[in-house]
């Protein structure tokens, strides 16, 4: 892609971005009609087709003809989708989120936006893009169970199906904060990418979830593990177990502060350790072959 | 690998150490060891399942568990011992992973003093309480760590057969990992054959779903990374896919788990005859294992039940898992 054209297709990417998380405001708040042919869905399907029309366009005017299958794949997948929505009726339910070419178009897209520059040279913006779309798209369009915005910890306790749904979500966003973390690690990324990818999932979800109380911790979070990886560069585990620490026990501190843990001691503690030990696993591990390895 | 020449006019002792110096010999040992240890641990899960237990430490399932603990310290004692008689020094000498399993054996040991210190003082929790302890958490983490040491220090060059104590460890290992996280696990409550759209066990159920299936998608990822045999993924899932089933009696999800597995081991030999890079061969087998075992999974509850949920969400629960599986894979490479 031409430098000239990244800053219009950054622009495209936020934007889609940003409305897809507006659908799950409205998703989460019950505020849209439920209808699939609504205002929204129609500005969210534009910015996707946007999305692809610009790839398709940048691709078959490049030298070397490169890959035009994401974008053809992309519009094909969402044309499936709103056919497929069309044709169920679109009920504001699961049954909407979860249907199979709504998922592939979501995931296509987040694809495209995560693999833009994958390089330290890239720019803040890019950088920003690449590195946060995941995290924020996949928690911005799966708000329902976002730890952030559905808040378990406080609300459930004794039953063991609300808790074990509350642990492992939090888990979830545990395992997903420390793969985003450990990329810009492993990429080499400039400083301050990791801080703005938190500051752009705090704020997406306080937008979603109606609450801020959050946003402060994913900051904190934000500038310990920066600051750690400026400190001791070469303290890259260090950096990413004391990253989850830092989430999972100022997650309950936030709690503790602005409302009550109405889970057992057992189980919250049990969740910090058990994060924290998860974290220390994906910190180690390398999939790569043993070949590749030597 | 070069097999060691043991002198023959050496003491029988030193003879032994000599022979504990082979890495084999010490994955051999183990083997049994791991078998009665985490079988131990399974045993006592049903136990607790099937309320076969009182609110006491000294029963019959802690019995079995902790003397394959006992059997587990023995063998590694041993390897300490033939690398002191042989004039080393096992903190420096022997593998990393082997290290740290001797040093998470006593660690395994005092978590179970702070385990029966804990139930003395605070009694005996259930469900997720149980699991989440602090001292099964540690317990549970020693273990991993010991369980891990064969295949952490595993050879890809030795031969199928070689390799089989590596193969038990992955399933140790992963059988552990699964066992802790069962509160959540799709073999343990069958939510979608319990709860219908729009209720909030659906929600629940599709977060377990997901998390575990992405998860089995990622160790698939890792056993071909590893190079095993075609056949040891299959092994290992439908195991503790059974082992599992012992929880919640649901033995009917190997079935499931096993037919994906298999088809992923096919995917896998027609790909490497295309010449696709080992790279994206084990995030193809994670995106695919992940997809196939949730696939599997609702295929099982459609023929010997009733499958609530609608084939819509299923559907997108497999695209999701396989993506989810995928990327993650992909990220883990680096």
């Amino acid at each position: 892609m031409t430098k000239m054209r990244v800053p219009v297709f950054l622009l495209l990417c936020w934007g889609c971005l940003g409305l897809l998380i507006y659908e799950s405001y409205a998703f989460v708040h019950r505020t849209a009609p439920l209808q699939w042919f609504t205002a929204l869905h129609g500005c969210t399907a534009l910015a996707l087709g946007m999305v692809a029309a610009y790839t398709l366009y940048e691709r078959l005017h490049q030298s070397g003809a490169q890959s035009v299958v994401w974008p053809v794949g992309l519009i094909v997948v969402a044309g499936l989708d709103v056919g497929m929505q069309w044709y169920q009726g679109s009920d504001y339910l699961l049954s909407s989120l979860l249907q199979p070419f709504h998922v592939l178009a979501i995931a296509l897209l987040i694809w495209r936006m995560t693999t833009i520059a994958d390089k330290p040279t890239a720019s803040y913006g890019e950088a920003l893009l690449t590195h946060g779309a995941a995290l924020i798209g996949v928690w911005g369009v799966a708000a329902t169970w976002s730890p952030l915005v559905v808040v378990y910890a406080d609300q459930y306790s004794g039953g063991d199906t609300l808790v074990g749904q509350g642990v492992t979500c939090l888990l979830a966003f545990v395992v997903s904060l420390v793969l985003t973390a450990r990329r810009t690690i492993h990429t080499n990324v400039q400083h301050g990418v990791m801080l703005g990818v938190l500051f752009g999932i705090g704020v997406s979800q306080a937008v979603v979830s109606d609450s801020w109380r959050f946003l402060p911790l994913l900051l904190v979070t934000g500038l310990c593990f920066e600051g750690i990886r400026m400190w001791r560069p070469q303290a890259k585990r260090l950096s990413l177990i004391v990253c989850a620490a830092i989430w999972l026990l100022g997650y309950f501190a936030t709690l503790h502060r602005t409302s009550i843990i109405a889970w057992d001691t057992t189980t919250w503690v049990g969740l910090c350790v058990l994060g924290i030990c998860l974290a220390g696993v994906l910190s180690a591990v390398r999939m790569r072959p043993q070949e590749e390895r030597r | 690998m070069t097999p060691i020449r043991i002198a023959q006019n050496l003491s029988l002792p030193r003879r032994l150490a000599q022979t504990l110096a082979c890495p084999a010999v010490a994955h051999w040992l183990l083997m049994p060891a791991f078998v009665w240890f985490v079988g131990g641990l399974f045993l006592d899960g049903w136990a607790h399942n099937h309320g076969r237990v009182d609110n006491t430490f000294f029963t019959p399932w802690h019995a079995v568990f902790y003397s394959g603990y006992a059997a587990v310290a023995v063998v590694l004692a041993l390897l300490v011992w033939g690398s002191w008689m042989r004039g080393e020094q096992w903190q420096r000498d022997l593998a990393l992973p082997y290290r740290i399993a001797i040093l998470a054996a006593p660690g395994f040991g005092m978590a179970g003093v702070a385990d029966l210190w804990w139930h003395t003082t605070y009694g005996f929790e259930s469900g997720i309480e149980l699991l989440l302890s602090p001292p099964h958490l540690a317990l549970a983490t020693s273990m991993v760590f010991i369980c891990l040491a064969p295949a952490r220090t595993d050879d890809e060059s030795r031969s199928m057969g070689a390799r089989i104590p590596a193969l038990l460890s992955v399933l140790c290992a992963w059988s552990i990992a699964t066992f802790i996280l069962q509160f959540n696990h799709p073999f343990g409550i069958v939510w979608p054959a319990q709860t219908r759209i729009g209720e909030t066990g659906v929600s629940v159920g599709i977060v377990g779903n997901v998390f575990h299936f992405a998860l089995t998608g990622l160790m698939g990822g890792w056993v071909l990374a590893r190079r095993f045999a075609p056949g040891s993924l299959t092994v290992v899932l439908v195991v503790n896919a059974l082992l599992i089933a012992l929880m919640g009696d649901e033995y009917r999800f190997a079935v499931g788990i096993g037919a994906a597995a298999i088809l992923c081991e096919l995917l896998d030999v027609l790909l490497a005859r295309q010449g696709v890079t080992m790279r994206m061969r084990v995030v193809v087998r994670a995106g695919a294992l992940a997809g196939l075992s949730a696939a599997g999974y609702y295929a099982v509850i459609a023929v010997t039940g009733v499958l609530i949920w609608p084939v819509a969400v299923c559907a997108g629960l497999c695209v999701l898992s396989a993506g989810v599986a995928a990327a993650t894979q992909a990220v883990l490479e680096n």
